[in-house]
């Protein structure tokens, strides 16, 4: 029985004492900056873009097919769209996310060549985009 | 070359003197013992009051091998390393850069002359600093996630907030998530490697998009955001001290020296009257640090609810008509439903409304398989709903998304001490009780997960009229129960666990109380009418075990079923009945019954009634309690 206390209290106590997040989400660690011991190296640009089309490539689906969203504002900064010019950005990617999203299989450097290639035939987009 | 030679002597020569100088003047000045050497060292009182230790246990994080608990040591051996372009720290350059803020405060003090003290240049600080492109800090407080034993309590972590950002834009910004890695431990070590400092803790730095989508999107856990007011010298001084942290090492400690304790440490550099830290002696809960950081004058600027993608499914769902309700569930499955009568009749904006109900719960049904890769699954049904949606040229309904868990400070405090009296059987006694953390089901939920419970080392004792001597009444070890109503949109069990000595009287035995290992799981459902009302059913396992009874341990199953009503929000019920089935060894059915009610009073002090009935022994009582 004292055996069975002593489980029972470890048990309590490793409930207990987690009073916040142990992370070992695999994905955490190298994402704000390059992977490898230097970690005071961000990102490219370019690479930032894609990181976060991979990880919201879902909320941007849905973003882009009503032309609003959280996710497709900030990938509008990323791509440093203009203030001015991003509801037409908004607008390019609704008219445009059948375009974007052939299927339910398009993968995120797949929707993000698409959207370069729409921009570059806008011209209201085609003179400074960070996707070249 | 002799020249050369002599050239060098001679500023060596000169480096000596002023560093002779410069350390006198520290001395003089007593910089050591300032609060804010002490906090950007992460030095905390030991033993008598001159003794210091650091929190931090790199090695790379000090530049004196006393600087652990020396801090004079440790400011002479910087102030050294300041003339030399040695790389140090954990990520190597030389001390002026690698130590920006304890650099930026010894110059600011000692006033560095900058002919015979050369400022290093620092390009790597630089242009972190420029991507980072920060202006402001806001703390971030993740609700409590239930399925998850390391986050009953919450989260904080600090997010970096970029110049022009807006509330559309903020998912870019980058956060400070203090966090251990487990990865070296089993289930067997985990709690003992937590409790005894063995995992290694470190402050990342990550988009704060990936932590939206960790805690608000996949574990359904609504986020509280607290812009903190700083002037732009503390913020700096803030940002500066996050780049030395930058891969230094610290025991992570599940009760006091976990996240939101290494955040209250963080926040503390940028003034040296700030005393966060001191309050948490023991244990820190995220929810405790917010109330205290909250009680500081001026340090919130404003508070800004980001509910979790779960409470926007429900929020929506609630707001439906019984007939979208019903399409919004076959619409999930069926993308056609959209092209169907009953469906176009609606307004477009309804319309609108039920496809991105149905796609939000078709992503949020893949939350699992999400947490364990990295993109989404195919999903041809999903496609054609966006594609239905991508036609409906109209803006949703819109719903007001109120978070469920409320802000943790409008709660009461989740140490509570209180006073009862009543009578078992006709004997009078008064008891005495407290509770370590954190809260239970008939407390009100501001600032609480609701229809939850999670009772941490309660006590109580108890003084019979007839008897000499204190009698244990409960001690509980840990008692978690979650009761979320289900619907059919998004169903989630109800269960229980408890751990503890609890009340077992009988006939024999008028004041036993008894080991007792229990859970179960089961189903929760909610009425409002005439006032919310959860009922719930949860069968599960028994496991008692008492000295004092016939036979040592009484083990089986049992049957829990009740209701918890809430008549107003300062008034609740809870009415439930148990019936344990012990086949093995002592045999027989026993019935436990109670109705135990709760007013609040004042948020910190509140009034209980309670009645219970087990085994032909009645008792009543009644009490405070006091939250601190």
């Amino acid at each position: 029985m004292k055996r069975l206390l002593n489980v029972a209290l470890i048990a309590t106590l490793g409930l207990v004492g987690g009073a916040c997040t142990v992370v070992s989400d695999p994905s955490s660690g190298a994402s704000g900056t390059t992977s490898g011991s230097d970690k005071t190296t961000f990102m490219n640009r370019r690479e930032q873009i894609t990181e976060f089309a991979k990880l919201n490539l879902e909320s941007l689906r849905s973003d882009m097919a009503v032309g609003q969203g959280e996710h497709l504002s900030s990938l509008a900064v990323l791509l440093e769209i203009d203030p001015n010019r991003q509801p037409a950005f908004f607008m390019l990617a609704r008219d445009k996310f059948t375009v974007l999203f052939p299927s339910d299989r398009t993968t995120a450097p797949e929707m993000l060549a698409a959207l370069k290639g729409e921009m570059q035939a806008d011209p209201r987009f085609s003179q400074r985009l960070t996707l070249n | 070359m002799l020249l050369g030679l002599w050239l060098w002597a001679a500023e060596a020569r000169a480096d000596a003197a002023y560093l002779a100088e410069l350390l006198d003047r520290a001395d003089a000045a007593g910089l050591s013992a300032r609060r804010q050497w002490r906090t950007l060292l992460h030095y905390r009182s030991v033993g008598n009051a001159e003794g210091v230790i650091s929190d931090a246990d790199d090695p790379h994080f000090f530049l004196d091998p006393t600087g652990k608990t020396d801090p004079r040591a440790e400011l002479a051996a910087t102030l050294r390393a300041f003339f030399k372009s040695d790389r140090v720290g954990a990520d190597p350059q030389p001390a002026q850069c690698a130590f920006m803020a304890r650099y930026q405060w010894l110059k600011g003090e000692l006033g560095f002359d900058g002919r015979r003290l050369q400022p290093q240049n620092c390009e790597r600080f630089q242009h972190w600093l420029r991507e980072l492109n920060a202006e402001s800090a806001t703390l971030v407080f993740a609700s409590a996630y239930l399925n998850n034993p390391a986050s009953l309590f919450g989260h904080t972590l600090l997010r970096l907030d970029r110049r022009g950002q807006t509330e559309q834009t903020r998912l870019l910004a980058y956060a400070i998530n203090y966090a251990a890695d487990d990865s070296n431990s089993n289930a067997l070590r985990y709690a003992v490697d937590g409790i005894s400092g063995r995992f290694e803790g470190q402050f990342e730095i990550q988009p704060y998009y990936k932590l939206v989508r960790t805690y608000s999107d996949l574990e359904s856990r609504d986020l509280w955001e607290y812009r903190l007011h700083l002037s732009q010298p503390q913020f700096r001084r803030l940002i500066e001290h996050v780049w030395e942290l930058r891969g230094v090492r610290f025991d992570y400690y599940f009760f006091r020296e976990n996240c939101a304790w290494q955040l209250l440490t963080l926040l503390e550099v940028t003034d040296p009257n700030l005393r966060l830290s001191d309050k948490f002696i023991l244990w820190t809960l995220p929810a405790d640090t917010i109330r205290h950081l909250i009680r500081q004058p001026d340090w919130v600027e404003e508070v800004i609810a980001r509910p979790a993608r779960g409470t926007t499914i429900n929020r929506r769902y609630e707001a439906l008509t019984a007939r979208e309700r019903r399409l919004a569930r076959r619409l999930r499955n069926d993308p056609t439903i959209a092209t169907q009568a009953e469906f176009v009749r609606l307004a477009r904006e309804r319309q609108a409304l039920l496809l991105e109900l149905a796609l939000s719960e078709r992503r949020y049904s893949q939350a699992g398989a999400l947490k364990e890769g990295y993109e989404a699954p195919p999903d041809g049904t999903a496609h054609r709903l966006l594609i239905a949606r991508n036609h409906l040229r109209a803006v949703a309904a819109p719903v007001p998304i109120e978070p469920y868990a409320s802000r943790p400070e409008l709660g009461h405090a989740s140490r509570r001490a209180g006073i009862r009296f009543g009578q078992r059987e006709g004997v009078r006694f008064i008891e005495l009780n407290a509770r370590a953390s954190y809260h239970d089901l008939l407390e009100p939920e501001a600032g609480y997960t609701p229809d939850a419970q999670i009772e941490i080392l309660g006590i109580a004792v108890r003084r019979y009229e007839d008897r000499d001597q204190l009698t244990l009444n409960h001690l509980t070890l840990l008692d978690i129960t979650s009761l979320p109503p289900i619907n059919t949109l998004t169903p989630r069990p109800a269960w229980r666990i408890h751990v503890g000595w609890e009340p077992y009287p009988s006939r024999d035995c008028f004041d036993c109380a008894a080991f007792n290992i229990s859970g179960g799981l089961g189903v929760a459902g909610q009425t409002r009418w005439p006032w919310r009302t959860v009922w719930f059913a949860v069968p599960g396992l028994e496991l008692h075990y008492s000295s004092k009874s016939t036979d040592a341990y009484r083990a089986g199953f049992g049957f829990l079923g009740g209701a918890l009503l809430e008549p107003t929000a300062r008034w609740k019920v809870l009415a439930k009945a148990a019936w344990l089935n012990h086949p093995f060894n002592e045999g027989g059915a026993v019935l436990q019954t109670s109705l135990e009610q709760n007013l609040v009073l004042d948020r910190n002090l509140s009034l209980r009634i309670n009645w219970r009935y087990q085994e032909g022994i009645h008792e009543c009582e009644i009490g405070l309690q006091a939250y601190f």
